[in-house]
């Protein structure tokens, strides 16, 4: 099953901690009507489970969300919605999106892929960490590096 | 009679969206009666209901036209683009639809 932007959100939400639909409200700045909507879809999946007004992870169904969320389908959701959001803010906000162009001797190049593969894993290292705080206050990254040659042919693919 | 610059506004941009319109045609587009039609353009004051019948009228045709361009561009499209880019096309629509019909109950049901 594909899962869109907001369920993810609920999800990875809940997966810290229970909350009410009000806290869910605050914390995304996401209208309630339309988390109202999302919740709902999620309890007819057994995902979550709703208990006086808190909602919560159904433990029992843990396998199956990860699955969902990590569904080419959902992720290609996911990349889109953050690439999107990047894309309009390109014009407006000076580190939303950073592209450069440029050649690169070999060296040079193993050089970029080390800096990357540094910031990776500090990342990573980072993203392992359980937080409990508020969700909204994470940041998004997004790098990478392709051949100009392959951005060129997949215009025509 | 002077007409407020709200009415000239309106009357200015229904002529720019029905250009060179007859009374009678005005008439049925705005489903106004004539004489009605031929003293608002005369200068008489618009009634609030009759502004918002003028005003629906080229909101009416702004999307029509929308509809078409749209059609026509998805047809080009499907005529002239690759498999893979019309997958691409077919996709992100999809999640645009996705995310707004994420606001009915039953989705993934």
């Amino acid at each position: 099953m594909t899962l869109n932007p907001t369920s993810r959100y609920i999800l990875e939400s809940l997966s810290i901690s229970s909350k009410s639909l009000k806290e869910l409200s605050e914390e995304s700045s996401i209208h309630k009507n339309i988390l109202f909507f999302a919740l709902e879809n999620l309890k007819l999946t057994d995902y979550i489970l709703e208990t006086n007004n808190s909602y919560s992870l159904n433990k029992f169904q843990i396998h199956n969300i990860k699955n969902d969320l990590s569904n080419i389908r959902s992720k290609r959701f996911e990349i889109k919605n953050i690439l999107d959001s990047a894309k309009d803010k390109f014009f407006e906000k000076e580190d939303a999106l950073k592209i450069s162009k440029v050649f690169l001797t070999k060296e040079e190049l193993d050089i970029t892929q080390g800096l990357f593969k540094q910031l990776t894993s500090f990342l990573n290292d980072k993203s392992k960490k359980r937080t409990t705080e508020n969700l909204k206050t994470k940041h998004v990254f997004y790098w990478g590096s392709q051949s100009y040659q392959d951005v060129l042919t997949h215009l025509y693919q | 009679m002077k007409k407020s610059k709200l009415q000239q506004r309106i009357l200015k941009d229904y002529y720019k969206t029905f250009p060179n319109q007859p009374i009678r045609e005005v008439a049925r587009t705005t489903s106004l009666h004539p004489s009605r039609v031929f003293r608002i353009l005369n200068g008489h004051e618009m009634k609030l209901s009759e502004y918002e019948l003028f005003e629906s009228a080229i909101l009416k045709k702004e999307d029509e036209k929308s509809h078409t361009d749209f059609f026509q561009l998805s047809r080009n499209c499907f005529q002239r683009l690759s498999i893979n880019k019309i997958n691409n096309l077919i996709e992100e629509m999809s999640f645009y639809l996705e995310n707004e019909s994420s606001q009915e109950i039953g989705v993934y049901a």
